[in-house]
C-alpha cells in the first residue's frame, strides 16, 4: 500500500520484496523514491538498515553446522529477523537440518511476498471505491515507521537498567533532529545519512555516560 | 540509474544479501560452530545496535515533514495528532498492520477536522 503511494507499480513492489527481501530496507526505500532521493542515498540507506544481519550468521552457525555447500546460501538468503528470532529459541535445543532452515524460511517468505501483493492491490481497489481515503493513504508509509522504530527500540525493563534505552531513545532523538534542520535546510536526501551517523555516536556517547554514572 | 529501476532492486537485493551470506561463511569456516555461543555479539550493543532505530527515525521525520510550499502548521498539527494512536498502538500491540491501520484511520479523522 505505501509502495503504491510512492509511485510503484503493484509488480515493481512485489519484486522490490523478492529481491531486497528485508522490511526495514524495502520501507527505507519506498520512503525514499517518494522524497525522490539519489539512488545513491536510497541503496546506502537500505543497505545501513541490513547491516544487523550481520550477526545472524554468526550466531546461528553453531547449530548451521550440518548445512554444506551450496545449502549454505540458500539458507543465508531467507535470514531475516523472524526467522533468526524463531531459528534461535529452536536451535538451542538441536542442530538444524537443512530442510527445517529452509522449511521456516519459506514460510517467512511466502505470506511475506503475498501480503505485499494483496496490500498493493487492495491499496488500489480501496482508493477506487473509496477516493476520500487517498489523503489518509499517504499517512501508511509514516504509519510504518512508527511501527518499525517499536520494534527496534529495546524498551523492556532489562534495557532500561543497563541504559541501553536511554542512549536508544536518545540516538533516535539526535538522528530525528538532524534530519529534520537539515530537511529545512534543504538537505533532506542527506538528514538519512548524516542521522545514521550522528544517532549511533550519540547512543554511544549515552552509553558510555551512563555505565561511568553506574 | 534510476532508484525505482528492477536493476537497482537487484544490486541492492545483493548487497542485503550479502550482509546475511558473508557473514554466516566466515563464521562456519573459522569453526565459530565449537564456540556454541548464543549470545548476540557485544558490538551488538555499540555502533551498528543504533544504526537501524537512527535511520528509521530519520526517515520517519521527513516523511512527517511537510513539503516546501505547503501550509506548516495545520499538516504538523494533523501529523501530530494521527501520531498520538499511532505511536500508542506500535508500542503496546507492536503488530506492523495494525499500527499502518490504525495510522491511515487517524490521519483521515484528522485530516477531515483540521
Amino acid at each position: 500500500m505505501a509502495a503504491r503511494q510512492a509511485g510503484l507499480s503493484v509488480f515493481d513492489a512485489v519484486f522490490m520484496a523478492a529481491v531486497v527481501y528485508s522490511g526495514a530496507s524495502q520501507f527505507a526505500l519506498v520512503g525514499l523514491i517518494s522524497s525522490g532521493a539519489p539512488a545513491l542515498v536510497a541503496g546506502v540507506s537500505a543497505l545501513l538498515l541490513s547491516l544487523r544481519h550481520v550477526f545472524y550468521g554468526p550466531v546461528l552457525a553453531p547449530s548451521l553446522r550440518r548445512v554444506g555447500g551450496w545449502r549454505k546460501a540458500v539458507v543465508a538468503f531467507g535470514l531475516t529477523d523472524e526467522v533468526f528470532a524463531v531459528a534461535l529459541g529452536r536451535l538451542r535445543q538441536r542442530p538444524a537440518t537443512f530442510s527445517w532452515m529452509v522449511g521456516l524460511e519459506a514460510g517467512a517468505y511466502v505470506p511475506w511476498l503475498s501480503g505485499i501483493a494483496a496490500g498493493a492491490i487492495a491499496g488500489d481497489a480501496l482508493v477506487r471505491q473509496v477516493p476520500l481515503i487517498a489523503p489518509a493513504l499517504s499517512f501508511a508509509l509514516p504509519a510504518l515507521f512508527v511501527a518499525l522504530l517499536a520494534t527496534l527500540l529495546p524498551l523492556d525493563s532489562g534495557s532500561r537498567a543497563s541504559g541501553i534505552r536511554l542512549a536508544s531513545i536518545g540516538a533516535v532523538a539526535v538522528a530525528g533532529a538532524v534530519a529534520g534542520v537539515l530537511y529545512f535546510a534543504g538537505l533532506e536526501n542527506w538528514g538519512v545519512l548524516a542521522a545514521g551517523v550522528a544517532g549511533p555516536v550519540a547512543g554511544i556517547c549515552l552509553k558510555k555516560w551512563r555505565a561511568n554514572e553506574q | 540509474m534510476s532508484n525505482d529501476s528492477p536493476l537497482f532492486f537487484v544490486l541492492i537485493g545483493l548487497g542485503v544479501y550479502l550482509t546475511r551470506l558473508v557473514p554466516l561463511l566466515l563464521a562456519l569456516r573459522r569453526g565459530a560452530g565449537d564456540g556454541e555461543t548464543d549470545e548476540t555479539p557485544g558490538a551488538m550493543d555499540g555502533w551498528l545496535g543504533f544504526v537501524g532505530p537512527s535511520v528509521i527515525a530519520a526517515l520517519l521525520v521527513t516523511a512527517v515533514l511537510p513539503q516546501p510550499g505547503q501550509a506548516l502548521w495545520p499538516d504538523l498539527a494533523r501529523t501530530g495528532v494521527a501520531l498520538l494512536p499511532t505511536v500508542a498502538v506500535a508500542v503496546g500491540f507492536k503488530n506492523l498492520g495494525l499500527t499502518v491501520l490504525v495510522g491511515i484511520f487517524s490521519y483521515g479523522l484528522a485530516s477531515a477536522v483540521i
